[in-house]
């Protein structure tokens, strides 16, 4: 029986920069202490969440990699990274099976049969598959039913929600890791759920919760349903953008609008903010600018209630946003601009909270952001399929009774293909 | 095929539309029409009897209206997208009334026009821009809704409010102006509808309709004219070419498109049928395509209207057609290509934008717009960068 990781790093390497985060096991089996963090900026290497200098990234996480074993006192083992950009998708296998017997009621065997149809989709040659979860049955097309042994049926139609990502993107990164480490890295996560994992929900997950990440050049959602991912998606689209977008409509330098952003911005505007103003500094021995908290607010709703509004098609679309029945979190970055909370709220109609990192201890006050959420969740995942890998081939039925159900392994295979 | 429109919703959005969807639910037209009136002032709703009544975004203005901030009017349509859409949902044809420059009707039009344009229903803007001695404020507002609503509705009207107030005499009261500009505007709005709703003596093809004003990128004008008696055709006419909405003569004899309906009595003749439209006809150019329709309503006993819709594409062919992004280029296209064409896909569309730090980068394409270029720049969102 392998042993579960109990030092784990998680590595995330962002638009923004790249994130390392080093972190132990405590005794009670689920929170994770802090033995070392580092963060710094990529300058570029990476754009909208795709890596464009793999080069430059394999010198700059050396030298950060070293700096975390420095600082932690400890060795790297075990390995987590998160998987981010636009090359990434998600569908929903269907496999469905006519039920033959005489009196009509489904037998195990022929649950499993359609699972292992819906499971055998078959994605084009250069996609690959990062998670799949697997979704309630559907009797006779209409009836859901999560366990649907000895109920009474015509046809029974499994569904596996899989998500999936380019392969050759998703092989770079890998190998980013395995000239730095030596080795490939043990877990690779889509950093939507990632960022599930890091938010320790429980019962939300149950009644419907959407979980949206705002980075700095990508923005992923994932939407839990019945502890099953039962949507997902990201856009290229992040903090960058709203920062590009002052730069452009201020006529400011990108570095002073990204601090604008942190500082003055909020997501709507406000009554009482008609006539406020800022001061700005723009270059040295240049007298400050004036300019209107309006004008501000005006470029970051617009750029987010395009967002949103792209993210509520999709969930339209796909016919899933009636399942959000508990709340919409938000985290990443742009979960730290002033009234997103209220402006998702107005968009989506359900209770908004701002997502911090559960689960996580130490002496790092860096941890306590929405920022933190994804690089924790990668902790919590690792240690999670870990526990997965560890039940020895359990069977289809534990799996879906289990705390971490409907998660494929299905038919306990190993996570990784 | 049925070409009917089955029903006409006429809805008004804000303060100003008040005052005209008033007129319009005391009139003939609420028989045949849906007349609503959507405000996030609730004190306004009150005093419009006859009208479909429907208080906006409660929750954001508090009843209160928007004090003239479009964002808040648009934010308010959108929490109550449930009850537009009640409202709309069964409707052929969709008219929408708002006088821009204040709050509710800039930011609200243009979330009923989008609203109308998911639910595929044929929908024309009738929109009033303000008084130039209005000032610099409700001009700018105005100017960017109409740019926003222009993307989103299928036939945008835009009538300067002093064209409305400039055929009455100067010593005319302020107050009985007013009613009168606005009984003008109403009386276009029901001549608009009676253009589509019209199905009597002579029907107008709906559909070849519905096509041609689904080109969203052209220049509307709009007159009415009205004769009695024995010289009625003649008074008809000579009132409609000298409409303030139309801009003259000469536009219509420019128009790519005219729709006109002539609305008469039940003593409504042939004859005079017959002489209304040659006589109209013989104002436009050869090229011009037109429909016709001629339909007898009660109330219009001994009497004629007739209305028209002048339509002028901005760039017709085979000049240069203007893309999504509102570049241009030239297109050869025929005249039967623009009129079949929802909407013109034009290979390598240039982009009106600035792109900043993502200049280098994969375009980000989400339904034909670049979403690396700022949201402000593609919904033309002017920026107010002065510093007092």
């Amino acid at each position: 029986m392998p042993k579960l990781p109990t030092l784990i790093t998680a590595i995330e390497l962002g638009t923004s920069g790249i994130k390392l985060l080093m972190a132990e096991c405590a005794d009670d089996d689920e929170t994770m202490i802090v033995k070392g963090f580092h963060e710094r900026r990529t300058q570029g290497k990476v754009v909208k969440g795709s890596i464009t200098n793999a080069e430059a990234l394999t010198d700059m996480l050396t030298e950060d990699l070293n700096k975390l074993e420095k600082q932690a006192r400890q060795r790297i083992r075990t390995v987590a990274v998160a998987i981010t950009g636009s090359h990434l998708g998600c569908v929903n296998a269907k496999a469905a099976l006519p039920i033959t017997s005489q009196d009509r009621r489904i037998s195990e065997d022929e649950a499993l049969t359609a699972l292992s149809h819906a499971e055998a989709y078959n994605l084009p040659m250069e996609r690959r598959w990062l998670h799949r979860y697997q979704k309630p049955f559907q009797i006779d097309g209409h009836r859901r039913a999560v366990d649907p042994r000895g109920m009474i049926g015509n046809q029974l139609t499994a569904n596996i929600q899989i998500i999936h990502g380019d392969d050759n993107t998703i092989r770079t990164t890998e190998s980013i890791i395995d000239n730095v480490m030596g080795t490939p890295p043990d877990e690779l996560c889509f950093s939507g759920i990632a960022s599930y994992h890091g938010l320790g929900l429980t019962e939300s997950a149950q009644r419907g919760v959407l979980i949206i990440d705002i980075g700095a050049g990508v923005t992923e959602y994932v939407l839990m349903y019945e502890d099953t991912c039962v949507h997902s998606g990201q856009i290229a689209v992040g903090t960058d953008h709203l920062a590009n977008d002052l730069s452009i409509g201020l006529r400011l330098p990108v570095p002073r609008c990204r601090e604008i952003l942190r500082q003055d911005a909020g997501a709507h505007r406000v009554s009482n903010s008609k006539d406020a103003s800022i001061q700005v500094e723009t270059m040295i021995g240049h007298p400050p600018r004036t300019i209107k908290q309006a004008t501000i607010e005006t470029i970051v709703e617009v750029r987010l209630t395009e967002l949103f509004e792209i993210i509520k098609k999709d969930l339209d679309d796909a016919e899933v946003r009636q399942l959000i029945g508990e709340r919409l979190i938000l985290c990443g970055g742009g979960a730290l601009i002033r009234d997103i909370a209220s402006l998702a709220e107005s968009i989506f109609n359900v209770p908004v909270d701002i997502g911090r990192p559960a689960g996580i201890s130490g002496a790092w006050s860096e941890m306590d952001s929405p920022r933190m959420v994804t690089l924790v969740g990668l902790l919590h995942y690792t240690r999670f399929m870990a526990m997965v890998r560890e039940e020895d081939d359990p069977s289809f039925w534990q799996v879906l009774s289990g705390d971490w159900s409907k998660l494929i392994g299905i038919l306990g295979k190993a996570f990784r293909p | 095929m049925n070409n009917k429109v089955e029903k006409v919703t006429i809805l008004g959005i804000g303060g100003g539309a008040g005052k005209i969807m008033r007129q319009i639910g005391q009139g003939y037209a609420s028989r045949w029409a849906q007349v609503a009136y959507l405000d996030t002032d609730v004190g306004d709703l009150e005093y419009t009897d006859g009208v479909l009544q429907v208080p906006l975004g409660k929750d954001w203005t508090h009843d209160a209206g928007c004090g003239d901030d479009p964002l808040l009017g648009q934010r308010a349509a959108e929490a109550s997208l449930t009850e537009i859409r009640q409202v709309i949902e069964d409707t052929e044809l969709l008219i929408i009334v708002t006088c821009l420059g204040g709050g509710t009707g800039s930011g609200g039009a243009t979330v009923v026009a989008r609203l109308a344009k998911d639910l595929d229903i044929l929908c024309f803007s009738f929109v009033s821009l303000p008084l130039a001695g209005e000032g610099n404020g409700p001009r700018q507002i105005a100017d960017q809704a109409l740019a926003t609503l222009r993307q989103q509705a299928d036939t945008v009207i835009a009538v300067p409010s002093d064209l409305l107030f400039s055929h009455l005499p100067a010593d005319t009261p302020a107050n009985r102006a007013f009613e009168l500009a606005n009984s003008v505007f109403a009386d276009c709005v029901v001549g608009v509808a009676e253009l589509v709703r019209c199905r009597g003596i002579i029907q107008i093809d709906f559909s070849s309709l519905k096509t041609v004003l689904k080109h969203k990128d052209a220049h509307c004008a709009l007159g009415i004219g009205r004769g009695e008696g024995e010289n009625a055709v003649q008074m008809a006419i000579d009132e409609l070419l000298q409409s303030p909405l139309l801009g003259g003569k000469t536009f219509l004899e420019s128009a790519d498109v005219v729709v006109a309906t002539l609305i008469g009595g039940a003593d409504l003749q042939l004859g005079v049928m017959k002489q209304c439209l040659e006589e109209l006809n013989a104002q436009l150019a050869d090229s011009t395509r037109s429909f016709l329709g001629a339909n007898q309503v009660p109330e219009q006993e001994h009497h004629l209207q007739l209305t028209l819709l002048a339509i002028k594409y901005r760039q017709s062919a085979p000049s240069p057609v203007r893309s999504r992004q509102g570049s241009t280029r030239s297109q050869s296209l025929t005249r039967e290509e623009l009129e079949g064409t929802r909407q013109f896909k034009l290979p390598f569309a240039e982009e009106n934008g600035s792109l900043g730090i993502f200049g280098n980068s994969i375009p980000n394409m989400y339904d034909g717009e670049n979403l690396d270029i700022p949201t402000f720049q593609r919904r033309g969102i002017n920026l107010d960068l002065s510093e007092s």
